[in-house]
């Protein structure tokens, strides 16, 4: 679906936007607009994105929208593939041959800002009309702890939930669990030829899902102190949970310990596995596979007060090397405003959005499956914005937890080794 | 060839040839033989259950949507293009130094000998960081040419080594009997090395092919816009967070494959021709 | 007996204290100055500073990276499975090239179409190979497990990539899969500089087919393996895009090479300083078999 008539409008709010700094004491020319300037044309501005599906034209679309809407900023897409895109944004820093902007992960955040690679973005945020719009716990994901810096604007928010078959559960006779210690009871239970409870997914992405178990079960990474107690007595006990799906319960898959979320989303629609934790994102697929036989919960947590999960923003963040920083600024503002937020959030790669009106909409309220994500938000944990925690994501994760999985580090010796991660300033 | 009267002996020798030549095919295509049934069959089918070796029906679907709504196509054609200014950059380079290094003796020979087997001691991974600094300020990034540069620099050692290497099994009465009739090196070396060269250049050609056709770090980091990006990053981008489009990625595979194989059954009787015409005999 | 082996003097025959052999050289020594020599002088020097992510800025530290990785409690044992990786590979390589080479330098049907059909590999990206045999290998949708099953080989999923114990050799035999055909295409070009005469005359005098192969096809294509064998072990050493895919270096570490190693250490913990010297101390090690090398190519040379 198109909209376009609404731009005009839409973009009247941006355009008049007056800014006194851009707070990175980079070289900026003059009025900070480059080279496009003199000639009268377009700003031209380089936008580094990844997707989901590489065919699928949202993205497009709305970059074609943006440029034909309004004559200032002219944005040109550049697609790298996810599994080398933090890779070349660090190389690309380091020559300084980086975009204007670039789509960003969270927990990148911790990382990228401390370095000085992205531009503080208060002084824009503190003028955009829309600021008051996106739900306000979301502003955090941008933050480093103990900052009241923002690095990256919020665009796509997901929040982390449970899939199970309802017709394996009724096989067995159980309840959807609540509780993380009915989950392992129901994990065992559904186990048998050739079926398992639970892909635990030990490969890549699966700190993930790991961590959104560790939240419900009331383990933190930090406190509010900012203090690590990742290896604390919770964190070793749910962990240990955890580690019992392969160790103790034998009710993982074969291959689990390795599985990324290919493998796992297979295993799940093959039949293979009874329960999965993902979040809306394969919410239609999985429908179209199961119907009514799907059941969607919250993950099992504690059993008492609001089950926490983890929540995963993919914002947007402006280049601090980047001499066109208030067209690039135009340029991810108009993203994060209320049309575009929903198409976004509407289309095959979208995920939830941060904004109250666009939540407010049909789409994300009539479908009680997907309500179970929205219901989430408030009480939804990201990552922390610390340095050490892309080295734990993209490094030492992996490792660490199959070792766990293979009964070669005992639970507490799998938090402390995160914990040192995260401790750790690089 | 004359009819001859088989041996119990030789006949059990031509089984056993036969029965290798085609475990080993098996062995070699079998996964390529997945990957191209992925590749024909229903969209559907890949999501719901992961890759089964007999689909229900078979499709083109993919072939289709991939030459229209990718920009596949333009992949290839850079591809090609790349590999078009890579390969004979490569071969010039190695052929030029193979020469030297194997018919002249001179000052720092074995010295270049070495420079050129620890041009490659580090991953690429490492060097692309340098690398794409240098480019920068060499106005080559998001450039073809420049892209065939750095591939033709990494397969230059290797392909001057291998050409060297023939050439020194090549004997030197010709050349000697070349320079006593008068002509100068650079006609001995056109004329009578060159064509002698030639397997040993079909070889060198082909690794330095298909060293571009697959290289993936440098493409991915000094290209960006679709005008640039060759293949193997095409097809990366197949691979999204939270799904794979088989479908596309095996059509692209069988697709990327198909020009290589082509190209190589065309050259593929230079290599074996060679020395067999009986010139250089001892 | 064997003619057409001529002494040294032929060497120096064609140019002695010329300006050609410089100008046939310069085009690959500024090429690979430019693009590797630079980059690779930079980067050995990374591995002896602090450099900052993102910024690029560098501190001189010595040693201290080197200290750094090899007392970091996976180093030995990362060092030791990136031998096996090599070795395991280059061997596997080096042999199934050898045998395949020998097999199609015969005649039989289709011989052209055969030597195309088996470049197949070679021509495939490596990212397209590595998520193949993920597919192929999967314990529980994979059909390699499902036929092992099938034939009773097995009683349960087998976990090519998830047991500690087979993930390596998995990757090994993938590897070889991948790498043959560059052997096979190497030895076979190098097989036509085997003069028939010369293997007739060695029949007549009595050797069998092994010692045709010893005393008369092994000494022409000896260079070429050698070189093949020598890169290729740099390579190996160097190649991680099929491991990181494939294992990302688990499960736990039983996967987890030095190149590996260096690869996540520079980009996911923006440690490029001991990323560098993961590869530049991986780098030292190899230089032994360079050194091996040059040693056994100048004896050759000198016989010549």
């Amino acid at each position: 679906m198109k909209r376009r008539s609404f731009l005009a409008g839409a973009l009247g709010g941006t355009a008049g936007l007056a800014l006194t700094a851009c707070g990175n004491g980079e070289a900026v020319d003059g009025d900070g607009d480059g080279p496009g300037d003199s000639a009268g044309g377009p700003v031209e501005i380089t936008y580094w994105l990844w997707q989901d599906d590489a065919t699928d034209s949202t993205w497009t679309d709305l970059a074609e929208s943006f440029n034909s809407a309004q004559s200032d900023v002219k944005v040109t897409l550049e697609t790298i593939p996810l599994d080398q895109y933090q890779n070349k944004i660090t190389t690309a820093a380091m020559n300084n041959t980086g975009p204007d902007a670039a789509r960003c992960k969270d927990w990148w955040i911790g990382q990228f800002a401390p370095a000085g690679a992205t531009a503080d973005l208060t002084p824009f945020v503190d003028g955009w009309e829309a600021r008051d719009d996106v739900v306000e716990g979301l502003w955090k994901t941008g933050r480093l702890p103990g900052e009241e810096s923002i690095y990256m604007l919020p665009h796509q928010y997901t929040t982390l939930y449970m899939y199970y078959r309802k017709d394996y559960f009724a096989e067995v006779g159980l309840e959807a669990p609540k509780t993380q210690d009915e989950f392992l009871a129901a994990a065992e239970a559904l186990t048998g030829t050739d079926r398992y409870g639970f892909d635990v997914r030990g490969g890549g992405g699966g700190q993930d899902q790991w961590l959104a178990w560790m939240y419900a079960g009331g383990a933190n990474l930090v406190d509010d102190a900012g203090e690590i107690v990742l290896n604390d007595a919770t964190g070793v006990e749910v962990n240990e949970k955890y580690l019992s799906i392969v160790t103790d319960l034998e009710a993982a898959p074969p291959g689990s310990i390795t599985a990324a979320f290919a493998d796992v989303k297979t295993n799940f629609a093959s039949g293979l596995t009874a329960m999965m934790i993902h979040h809306p994102g394969s919410l239609a697929e999985m429908t179209e596979v199961y119907g009514d036989d799907l059941g969607v919960i919250p993950i099992p947590g504690t059993g008492s007060g609001p089950s926490r999960t983890l929540g995963a923003m993919s914002g947007n963040i402006i280049m601090a090397q980047s001499e066109k920083q208030e067209a690039a600024w135009k340029w991810i503002s108009w993203l994060s405003e209320t049309e575009q937020m929903a198409t976004m959030s509407t289309s095959p790669q979208g995920q939830l959005p941060v904004l109250s009106s666009v939540m407010e909409m049909d789409e994300f309220t009539s479908d009680p499956n997907l309500k179970v994500a929205v219901d989430a938000i408030p009480d939804a944990v990201t990552w922390p914005g610390l340095p050490g925690v892309a080295t734990l994501a993209g490094k030492e994760w992996n490792p660490t937890i199959q070792q766990g999985f293979q009964g070669e580090l005992t639970s507490q010796e799998v938090v402390d080794k995160m914990a040192a991660v995260l401790a750790s300033d690089a | 060839m004359r009819k001859r009267k088989l041996t119990p002996k030789q006949v059990l020798g031509h089984v056993t040839r036969y029965a290798a030549l085609l475990l080993i095919l098996v062995a070699i295509l079998g996964p390529y033989i997945v990957m191209a049934v992925t590749s024909l069959t229903p969209k559907a089918e890949l999501a719901a259950a992961g890759a089964s070796l007999i689909p229900s029906a078979l499709t083109l679907d993919a072939y289709f949507e991939l030459v229209t709504t990718t920009p596949f196509l333009n992949y290839l054609g850079n591809s090609l293009h790349v590999a078009l200014m890579a390969v004979p950059l490569t071969l010039v380079c190695a052929t030029g130094a193979a020469i030297a290094l194997s018919r002249f003796e001179f000052l720092g020979r074995r010295q270049i000998m070495t420079a050129l087997i620890l041009a490659q001691m580090l991953p690429a991974v490492l060097l692309v960081l340098s690398l794409q600094g240098q480019l920068n300020v060499m106005g080559l990034l998001d450039n073809k040419f420049g892209l065939a540069l750095v591939h033709a620099a990494f397969a230059t050692p290797f392909a001057t080594w291998l050409l060297k290497g023939f050439l020194d099994g090549i004997p030197r009465e010709l050349e000697e009997s070349g320079s006593i009739d008068g002509a100068s090196t650079w006609q001995i070396i056109r004329l009578l090395l060159m064509p002698l060269l030639l397997p040993g250049m079909v070889a060198a050609g082909t690794y330095a092919f298909i060293l571009t056709w697959n290289e993936f770090l440098y493409a991915l980091t000094f290209t960006a816009s679709p005008a640039t990006r060759t293949l193997p990053v095409g097809l990366q981008l197949f691979i999204g967070e939270y799904q794979i489009r088989w479908d596309l990625l095996t059509a692209g595979g069988v697709l990327s494959v198909l020009p290589v194989v082509a190209g190589f059954l065309l050259v593929q009787r230079r290599l074996v021709a060679g020395l067999a015409a009986g010139a250089v005999k001892g | 007996m064997l003619a057409g082996k001529q002494p040294t003097r032929a060497r120096k025959k064609m140019g002695r204290r010329g300006y050609e052999p410089y100008v046939l050289l310069a085009p690959a020594i500024i090429l690979i100055l430019v693009f590797a020599g630079y980059p690779l002088v930079r980067s050995i020097w990374m591995a002896f500073n602090k450099v900052s992510a993102f910024t690029g800025e560098m501190a001189f530290v010595g040693f201290d990276n080197f200290v750094a990785i090899t007392q970091a409690p996976d180093f030995w044992g990362n060092l030791g499975r990136t031998g096996m990786w090599v070795g395991g590979a280059v061997s596997l390589q080096l042999l199934g090239g050898l045998v395949l080479a020998l097999l199609i330098n015969t005649k039989f049907p289709l011989r052209g179409v055969y030597r195309g059909l088996v470049m197949v590999p070679w021509a495939t990206p490596s990212v397209l190979v590595a998520l193949m045999w993920k597919w192929l290998l999967d314990p529980n949708n994979g059909i390699i497990s499902k036929a092992l099953r099938g034939v009773g080989l097995a009683d349960r999923p087998v976990e090519f990539l998830s047991d500690p114990a087979m993930a390596l050799p998995t990757l090994i035999v993938i590897d070889a899969w991948q790498g043959i055909p560059l052997f096979t295409v190497m030895i076979l070009a190098a097989l036509q500089g085997v003069s028939e005469d010369h293997k007739e005359a060695a029949a007549t005098d009595g050797c069998g087919p092994v010692g045709v192969f010893r005393h008369v096809v092994l000494p022409a294509i000896i260079p070429t393996i050698l070189i093949t064998v020598l890169l290729r072990i740099i390579w190996t050493a160097n190649y991680v895009d099929l491991i990181f895919i494939l294992t990302g270096g688990g499960p736990g570490v039983s996967s987890t090479t030095l190149a590996l190693q260096s690869y996540l250490t520079a980009y996911k913990a923006t440690n490029f300083g001991q990323g560098a010297a993961y590869s530049v101390l991986q780098a030292a090690i190899l230089v032994i078999f360079v050194v091996m090398y040059l040693r056994l190519t100048a004896r050759n040379e000198a016989q010549r």
